[in-house]
Formats: structure tokens, C-alpha cells, sequence
């Protein structure tokens, strides 16, 4: 449960910004841009958030509960002053394992109906 | 920098205030990088593209945020406090004509800059115009006053039509369509309120 009391099904369907923002924090606290290169580089460049789009998305995501702003910083000469961390709450996480579950199931439909090309 | 930091002021205060500071760097960093007027132009229109949906979605958030909250601020919380259901007879008409009058005035700075532009566009590429556009030269005074005309009655069409309409939304339907499906009051003067929830 949310801080709010709200289950994690019903934040779905996540927007495709909120999901991949969620997946670049699975493995890590990281500031803004390093979540957009982390975006860039999981997709391959497909996805470049624009910073528009990431911080009002975190804002958003922040009075969800889905992510923690991180008190901790890195060492001086490693930090910019400039920069927030954040973190993926425990309820993030599990938003996250439901938006991979619902689009799982979306997945096998869409097998089913012969849309996803048979490998090689 | 100076440029987008103004650009950032399309965000609301709160937002600018928050993010505005960490958002500058990465125009910064775009702005090294890019070479040419060209990449530097398709970078403005870049950033502008994505600055002006954003704030837009961020000042709606707000609104929504009151409206959940039962803000008075927000337009549609007028509509909550129409206890006997008919918002239409609790909605003020002279918010309806701040509205119209806001929708308007939205367009029409827009439509005078383009106007500003367009016509120094016009007379930067005067010989040009003259080769393509036979008979129509950038001194035509009745074709610009034509063509000035024609954007801004568009203008005020366009402007007084969408703000006609936002302010006849039901905010009830809003709220719903919003998922608010149900509302219950807060604070003064909405202790008793409550908004059933859709069929």
C-alpha cells in the first residue's frame, strides 16, 4: 500500500515516461540526468526523456510515493549542488512489478492474436 | 541561458522553483553542443516544444490538485459549491467572461508576435516574394492588411470558441472524467458534501 493508502493497480496503466523512470531507479539512487542518459542507454537511445517531461514526472511521482528524494549525497568534489537524488520506494517498486505484470498480459494477447513475429 | 530561464516562467512558480534551477544545466549542456544556427534553431524549438505542453500539464496537475482538495481557486470547485446540484445557476457569469476574455488574450499575444515576425520574414524575403507570388510585392499594403486581418479574426474565433465552451464544461463531468469519482469535502463549508459516485 501507498503512503496514501492506494494499491499499486491502481496507478495503471503507468505513463510510458513514469515506467521507464521506475526501471532507471530499480538499480540505484540517481540525480535527473543521470536518469535520462540511464533511459537512453537501456532503450538504446528509442527513449530521450527531455527534462520537461522527467521533472514533471517525478513531481508527480513524488506525491505518489512512488520515489524518495535521497538526503545522502556523494562526496564534494563528486556533486553538483544543483543536482536532487532520487530513490525508488518500496511502493514504486511494486507499481512497477504490476505495470510488467499487466503488459506481460497484454503480451500474451497480442501473441495470441499472431501480432508478436515468431523468432527465427 | 537568459532566454530560457524567461521560457522557464511558462512553468507555475512552485514548479520553476523546485526543478528550474537543475532543469538550466541541461539546456546548457545542449547548448554546447550544439553547432550551427541550424542545431542551435531546431535546439530552441526543441526546448520550446517541450517546455510549453509541460507547463501546461503542470498547471492542470495544479488545478486538479485544488479542485481534489476543494481549493476555491481551482474553477471547477465553483461547481462543488452548488450544494443543490445545478452548477450552471451557482456559476458566476463574470467568471465565464474572464474566461472568454482569458482565452482570447492567450491567442492574440500569440498571433501579434507571429504578426511581428511574419511581417519582417516578409520584407527579409521581399525579393524573393516578388518571384514567387506574382503581382504581390512586400509593399501590397491591402494583402498585409488582408492577411493581418485574416490572423486575428482566426485568432479571436479560435480563442473565444475553445474558452466558450471550457466554461459550459460541467465541472462534475470533469471531475469524473478525472477520476475524482468520489469527492468529499474538506474544511469550511464542505463538511457535508459528498459527489455520488458515477453508475
Amino acid at each position: 500500500m501507498s503512503p496514501r493508502g492506494s494499491s499499486p493497480e491502481s496507478l495503471l496503466p503507468l505513463p510510458a515516461a513514469t515506467f521507464h523512470i521506475l526501471l532507471a531507479l530499480a538499480d540505484g539512487d540517481r540525480h535527473g540526468y543521470a536518469i535520462i542518459q540511464e533511459v537512453a542507454a537501456r532503450t538504446s537511445g528509442a527513449v530521450r526523456l527531455s527534462a520537461g517531461t522527467l521533472y514533471r514526472s517525478v513531481q508527480r511521482m513524488l506525491e505518489q510515493g512512488l520515489v524518495e528524494e535521497v538526503r545522502q549525497r556523494p562526496a564534494p568534489e563528486l556533486d553538483d549542488e544543483r543536482r536532487r537524488y532520487y530513490r525508488l520506494t518500496e511502493f514504486g517498486a511494486a507499481v512497477a512489478r504490476a505495470e510488467t505484470q499487466r503488459l506481460a498480459e497484454l503480451l500474451k494477447l497480442a501473441r495470441v492474436s499472431g501480432f508478436v513475429p515468431r523468432r527465427a | 541561458m537568459r532566454v530560457f530561464r524567461l521560457l522557464l516562467h511558462l512553468y507555475s512558480k512552485s514548479f520553476r522553483g523546485e526543478y528550474g534551477r537543475e532543469m538550466c544545466p541541461f539546456f546548457a549542456r545542449e547548448r554546447m553542443d550544439a553547432r550551427g544556427p541550424l542545431s542551435i534553431a531546431a535546439l530552441w524549438l526543441h526546448a520550446s516544444a517541450d517546455v510549453a505542453p509541460n507547463a501546461a500539464r503542470v498547471h492542470a496537475d495544479i488545478l486538479r490538485r485544488r479542485a481534489g482538495r476543494g481549493d476555491p481557486r481551482a474553477p471547477c470547485v465553483r461547481g462543488l459549491h452548488a450544494r443543490a446540484g445545478d452548477w450552471r445557476a451557482a456559476r458566476p457569469r463574470r467568471a465565464d467572461a474572464h474566461h472568454r476574455r482569458h482565452g482570447v488574450r492567450q491567442g492574440l499575444v500569440l498571433t501579434t508576435a507571429g504578426i511581428v515576425l511574419g511581417a519582417a520574414a516578409a520584407w527579409g524575403v521581399r525579393t524573393v516574394a516578388r518571384a514567387v507570388a506574382g503581382g504581390v510585392s512586400p509593399s501590397d499594403v491591402a494583402t498585409f492588411s488582408a492577411a493581418v486581418l485574416l490572423a486575428l479574426v482566426m485568432t479571436v474565433i479560435g480563442g473565444l470558441l475553445p474558452a466558450w465552451r471550457a466554461a459550459r464544461v460541467d465541472p462534475m463531468s470533469a471531475l469524473r472524467m478525472d477520476g475524482y469519482a468520489v469527492v468529499r469535502g474538506r474544511g469550511p463549508g464542505h463538511a457535508s458534501f459528498s459527489v455520488p459516485a458515477p453508475a
